[in-house]
């Protein structure tokens, strides 16, 4: 194999690919990167079986094929090179020699033979998204997968789509996160309805990989995989087994009390209230009157309150929280002011931005004494 | 010096079941689960003598003592007469702490009385009552007490005074010091330490070598040092059911119904307590009496039989039995009467919930105002 290409391109694929790559793994061939020189491009490629990560670069190639080289090594190096081009050859003995400028590598690769292939995913679904919006989606619910295996399908991200709408669901039990997209121009390529669930890691590493522009996300799927193809990368993940949580049934309708209050005057109180909160359970609690919300928390460490002004409709109750569940999602919501809508003490809250339909935020209480 | 007495019923279970029918005395009374995959819970003196011991499987025993007695266990019975006999030490002082069933250490310091005559007047009393022995240890702390105990049972008393010790421990199996369990004394052996006497030769940083932080109670217990008090509560610090199946199994489906079942009765209990727990530990004892545990410590506390039935049965599936299981059981830990409890969409409450609202919501929606009301808000 014998190829050259420029050293920053070369180095913005490297840092994506090497997303892919695990540390730990059973299979020590993973640790790398496979190179592989065809058609004027230099593909590269990652995976821990899970996800596998591809990317592709001009490159002049002189002469054809592939070698797998430690990730680590590979991508110090490329970042240390000078702005310049690299020529890059192999021989049969798996030894890559590296020039660039006037420095000059040589590394030890192995055999591509024993690295996973890349997989093909045949394109029966397709559509096309903004990246900008899906990485949006993805931070508005991704906090809310399940980080324990109890219930597997729940450490992933529901994706429905149906027509010209997307719904991004998340959830562990103790709270869900729903964003919605409508869309004028998805460009489906078949037209029922479905939805899959995708890997909360897969959906976070996405988010790392997007660029901060508007260029389209093409969206494939087969049986049990996905992919994203983002210009030149490529993101082939497993899809999640399972049958996702009936959702929508547990939404509650008829609220007893409903609050508007401004956003960041609940984000400062709640985490001042959370100082004092006992790090177990981040215990902080929500007490209204007619025009105020009182925020306390206390724990061996000590005590606080705090007031902040709301506008509430129906009844006064009083309800605990984890602190973290509600500072998570009032974190990603990008709206002045949020509504909080209760039952009772024992009852989901359901928090919505006011000036944003698509999203809501579910979270359930934490129930005191008694 | 402390005065600390240790009464220890005789053969507890087998002398009752003696005392309640006279025609057994005398006889190898053997007391247990009688399956025939069973353990032997108590057994008389008599029936020791053929090598019968607590805790050997029931089969085992029916072979070295054919024409024993075996009875089940009537635990009712047993705990009507360990009533009376701790009615008795709380006569003699408040600080009692009840060990077991049938056994108890009083803390008799401020009793203006010789502690061997205390001792003597609890065997009196519990003999005239119940009709049955105990023996007694006196000594100056707890360890010394039970060892004392021990020294001539049945219907024995024993007193260690200070200048005894560390003599009298000298010719003692180290499996007697409290603290050195059952795979520590193997340690032990391997290493040529048997006796308490090998352990006198031990440096204190050499038992710290061996036995960690406890190192240095168990030099200072063999030295006659033992500064734990009577507890007079003993708080609760775990629940458990367990049971020894009718056969080996390797079938997850029937371990778990056993499981479905324990939650159950634990759920019951930690509820009459007031009491929710956090950790969840299944306990699997294969067919070649291996014991694995595995816990599993949630973020919360619980208490519902469902909750406890979902750890524990996912505790299960994750430990892979490949072996057939021969008993099984399921215990919760880490517990508290606080029950801050963080809600979950996965409480069949909160559920059940969400759906009445959500009817009574649809119903008032087709009815077009609040006709329909749920108890709760009325």
């Amino acid at each position: 194999m014998k190829f050259s290409c420029d050293k920053i391109s070369l180095l913005n694929a490297v840092n994506k690919v090497i997303k892919g790559v695990t540390p730990r793994t059973t299979l020590p061939i993973l640790q790398g990167i496979l190179l592989t020189a065809k058609d004027n491009k230099l593909v590269m490629y990652s995976t821990d079986m899970e996800i596998g990560i591809e990317c592709k670069v001009d490159a002049e190639i002189v002469e054809e094929g592939s070698i797998v080289v430690s990730s680590k090594v590979f991508s110090d190096l490329v970042r240390k090179l000078p702005e310049d081009t690299i020529y890059f050859t192999t021989d049969q003995d798996y030894i890559v020699n590296i020039k660039c400028g006037l420095s000059e590598f040589t590394i030890s690769g192995n055999s591509s033979e024993e690295f996973p292939d890349i997989p093909e995913v045949l394109k029966e679904i397709t559509f096309s998204i903004n990246q900008n919006v899906l990485k949006e989606m993805i931070k508005m619910t991704s906090f809310c997968v399940a980080q324990d295996m109890t219930r597997p399908v729940l450490t992933g991200i529901l994706m429905e789509i149906n027509k010209n709408t997307i719904n991004m669901v998340a959830l562990d039990g103790y709270r869900m996160a729903i964003k919605k997209y409508i869309s004028e121009d998805l460009l489906l390529k078949r037209f029922d309805d479905f939805s899959v669930v995708i890997p909360g890691t897969t959906a976070n590493e996405l988010v790392r990989i997007m660029e901060d522009n508007d260029d389209n996300v093409y969206v494939s799927f087969t049986g049990n995989q996905i992919l994203f193809e983002i210009n030149d990368t490529k993101v082939i993940s497993k899809l999640l087994d399972g049958n996702y949580m009936n959702y929508k049934a547990v939404i509650p309708k008829d609220f007893k009390s409903i609050v508007i209050i401004e956003k960041d005057d609940l984000i400062g109180a709640i985490d001042r209230a959370s100082l004092l909160a006992s790090n177990k359970s981040n215990l902080i609690k929500f007490t209204f009157n007619e025009k105020e919300l009182i925020i306390s928390s206390n724990s061996e460490k000590g005590k606080m309150s705090e007031r902040v002004n709301i506008d509430i409709e129906g009844n006064l109750i009083e309800i605990a929280f984890n602190s973290r569940y509600l500072l998570e999602a009032l974190r990603v919501i990008d709206s002045e002011k949020i509504k909080m809508n209760m039952i009772n003490s024992i009852n989901p809250m359901i928090i919505t931005p006011v000036e944003d339909d698509d999203y809501l935020y579910m979270v359930l209480p934490v129930k005191l004494n008694g | 010096m402390r005065k600390i007495i240790h009464v220890d019923m005789d053969a507890f279970f087998a002398s009752v079941e003696q005392h309640d029918n006279p025609k057994l005395k005398g006889k190898p009374v053997i007391v247990g689960g009688l399956s025939g995959r069973g353990v032997v819970s108590t057994c008389s003196y008599e029936a020791r003598k053929y090598g019968i011991h607590s805790a050997m499987p029931m089969y085992m025993a029916k072979s070295l003592c054919p024409n024993g007695v075996f009875l089940p266990v009537r635990f009712q019975r047993y705990r009507e007469v360990s009533k009376k006999v701790f009615d008795i030490l709380y006569e003699v002082t408040d600080i009692v702490e009840p060990l077991s069933i049938d056994e108890a250490y009083l803390d008799v310091t401020d009793i203006d009385k010789n502690p061997e005559d205390i001792a003597k007047e609890i065997k009196e009393k519990v003999y005239m009552t119940t009709g049955l022995t105990v023996s007694a240890g006196v000594s100056y702390n707890k360890f010394l007490a039970k060892i004392a105990s021990d020294w001539n049972k049945p219907d024995g008393l024993m007193v260690i005074t200070e200048d005894m010790v560390p003599d009298i421990l000298r010719p003692l199996s180290v499996s007697k010091v409290y603290g050195i369990g059952e795979k520590s004394s193997e340690r032990l052996k391997k290493i040529g330490i048997e006796k308490v006497d090998d352990l006198l030769k031990l440096s204190e940083e050499e038992l710290i070598n061996i036995f960690g932080k406890y190192g240095k109670e168990i030099y200072d217990r063999i030295r006659g040092i033992d500064l734990k008090p009577v507890e007079t509560y003993r708080e609760t610090k775990s629940i458990g059911k367990e049971t020894t199946l009718k056969k080996d199994t390797d079938d997850i489906d029937l371990l778990t119904k056993y499981l479905e079942g324990f939650s159950r009765t634990i759920s019951l209990e930690l509820k009459k307590e007031k009491l929710y727990c956090r950790t969840v530990t299944v306990k699997i004892k294969t067919w070649n009496f291996t014991v694995h545990t595995k816990s599993r410590t949630l973020n919360e506390y619980i208490d519902s039989p469902d909750d406890i039935y979902n750890v524990a049965s996912s505790i299960l599936k994750e430990s892979n039995i490949s072996q057939p299981v021969r008993l099984i059981g399921l215990s919760v830990s880490n517990l508290s009467t606080n029950s801050i409890k963080q809600l979950s969409l996965f409480d069949s409450e909160i559920r059940k919930n969400i759906k009445i609202d959500k009817i009574v919501y649809e119903v008032n929606k087709k009815l077009g105002g609040y006709f329909v009301k749920k108890g709760s808000d009325i």
